[in-house]
């Protein structure tokens, strides 16, 4: 349901990065986002259309990197992924894991441009 | 034309997550508790933070309250009748407070400044997904569930559940009409965020309020604590949302220092011994204690609590709501490695030590070890050869070893040609 707003957040941060490259077009924008995020990427997708409309992104591509939730599991002295949100437990050993290293992330990684040179 | 890949590397929420920083920042200067209580519609969140900020007033605490809501300002007329301050705010749509709207609210309430509060709470629009993505600076984040929900809500959203540092189960009055399955319940939110500090409650009957107000006092800093000024047993929580915060670098090898340059309890010169198990337990538990308060985590009321409990032999006289209150908010495997760390210090320390110390340990530890104490377990957990009752076992050896004696003088004295045998002889 917030996906609008975060597609707006997208579009404004990447067209603030633009003016260090004047007059370059946007062919995509590659996010990470956490499978912890709270981001559904349909939702995504479905707003960016919208949201880049009359902007320099308008008609760019969105990329959708979905990151696993990795965890640090004491006992094991490991980062372990987990295979679902069921379940905050190691896989290997099977202790509760309350130390997370990757899963939260929503940021924008890279974008695509073309530039006249 | 050409193509060029641009790293940019940049939180999507940066804005938001700068601004919440920063209140984050004002919060803690103006020495307020901000909360942030999330949870779907209908869960009772509005009764539940009326009840408490009534209950926190009458404890003498200063509170104060936002409200969010897509439209009307019902909820904030019904906080109001707590007495406390109250602002609403209208989302007009947004399924979620931001940073932005905390911030604007904060700048001109009238009559209401941070630092004339304790405690300010945030209750967010009624949505169990989006406001987990938005920070509001605030240092506990509180998930509400309430019985007539289903005990699988935790599995359903573990986004916003595991985000959380505490959760409340609401109308707790409805458990039984509404068959709530609460061992369920409990089980699947460990299970989405192991750890957690859960607390069930109704604000109908009041029942579980206590508790609630003692971990906010106990957060706050004692504001707001009991009125008879006993002591509040909560422990913290893991952490604190969201700043994830860097595991401790586990200490490989304790550095040996002397143990003069602490805290010591009642120091011992070995000589004079134990005369009882109590006086044993007690002396370890005074080290266990220092020790952790020496590494800056003193222990929590409850942990020190449990080091006393016992199966047979002395124990606190309140030793069942201790161990009731350490199920209910502690996991056994972690308490145990944290005081089996702590006593592996204590013990490396004591051996580096030039004076009686390790003795003086070893030799409460056996005095300990012929009754039944949880201490001696714990113990026993973190490594240590436990031999029962030292001074009875070494007495048996040198028992063993005058039987062994008197046997070979008696088989001398009936065989003494044989024994010639074994003299070297001078003779020749």
């Amino acid at each position: 349901m917030h996906e609008l707003s975060i597609v707006s957040s997208i579009v404004e941060s990447v067209t603030e990065s633009l003016a260090a490259y004047p007059g370059a077009q946007v062919k995509e924008v590659r996010l990470r986002v956490g499978a912890l995020a709270s981001v559904i990427e349909d939702s995504l997708q479905f707003c960016y259309e919208i949201a880049t409309e009359d902007t320099p992104l308008a008609g760019s591509k969105l990329v959708v990197k979905i990151l696993p939730v990795v965890m640090h599991c004491e006992p094991c002295g490991a980062d372990v992924e987990l295979p679902g949100l069921q379940s905050f437990r190691c896989p290997r050993c099977g202790e509760l894991v309350a130390d997370m290293r990757q899963g939260r992330e929503l940021e924008i990684d890279s974008i695509e441009i073309e530039e006249n040179p | 034309m050409t193509t060029r890949i641009v790293e940019l590397r940049r939180g999507i929420l940066k804005k938001n997550d700068e601004l919440a920083a920063g209140l984050r920042e004002r919060y803690a200067a103006a020495g307020v508790l901000v909360l942030n209580l999330v949870s779907s519609p209908g869960t009772g969140k509005t009764a539940f933070l009326q009840r408490t900020l009534t209950e926190l007033r009458a404890r003498g605490a200063r509170v104060a309250a936002l409200v969010g809501d897509l439209e009307t300002d019902n909820d904030a007329q019904r906080l109001a009748a707590s007495g406390a301050p109250v602002r609403q705010i209208n989302t007009h749509g947004i399924c979620h407070l931001d940073a932005e709207m905390i911030d604007k609210h904060l700048a001109d309430w009238e009559g209401v400044e941070l630092g004339g509060l304790d405690f300010l709470f945030i209750e967010n629009v009624g949505n169990l997904v989006c406001p987990s993505s938005y920070d509001l600076g605030e240092r506990v984040r509180v998930a509400l569930l309430s019985v007539t929900e289903g005990e699988d809500k935790p599995l359903k959203y573990p986004t916003l559940f595991n985000s959380a540092d505490a959760a409340v189960i609401t109308k707790m009055d409805l458990a039984e009409p509404c068959g709530f399955d609460r061992e369920l319940a409990l089980k699947n939110i460990r299970e989405i965020r192991p750890g957690i500090q859960i607390f069930e409650t109704s604000a109908k009957t009041g029942a579980g309020m206590k508790t609630w107000l003692d971990y906010l006092a106990l957060e706050g800093g004692g504001r707001g604590a009991r009125l008879d000024g006993t002591v509040v047993a909560l422990p913290v929580p893991l952490k604190v949302h969201p700043t994830p915060t860097p595991p401790a670098p586990l200490p490989a090898e304790p550095a040996p220092e002397p143990l003069e340059d602490f805290v010591q309890p009642a120091l011992r010169t070995g000589d004079e011994g134990f005369a009882s198990a109590r006086e044993a337990k007690e002396y370890l538990i005074a080290l266990i204690e220092a020790e952790a308060k020496r590494l800056g985590e003193p222990l929590m009321e409850v942990e020190r609590k449990m080091l006393y409990d016992s199966a047979k032999g002395w124990t606190l006289p309140d030793m069942a709501q201790v161990r009731e209150a350490f199920n209910l908010y502690h996991n056994p495997a972690e308490y145990e490695e944290k005081i089996g760390g702590l006593i592996r210090t204590i013990r490396l320390r004591a051996r580096a030590a030039k004076n009686m110390e390790f003795a003086v340990w070893t030799e409460a530890v056996q005095a300990m070890s012929h009754e039944k104490h949880y201490l001696s377990d714990l113990i026993v957990a973190s490594g240590e050869s436990v031999r029962l009752r030292g001074r009875r076992r070494n007495l048996w050896l040198v028992l063993v070893v005058c039987a062994l004696l008197a046997g070979i003088a008696v088989w001398m004295g009936l065989h003494p040609d044989d024994v010639k045998v074994f003299v070297p002889s001078s003779t020749h």
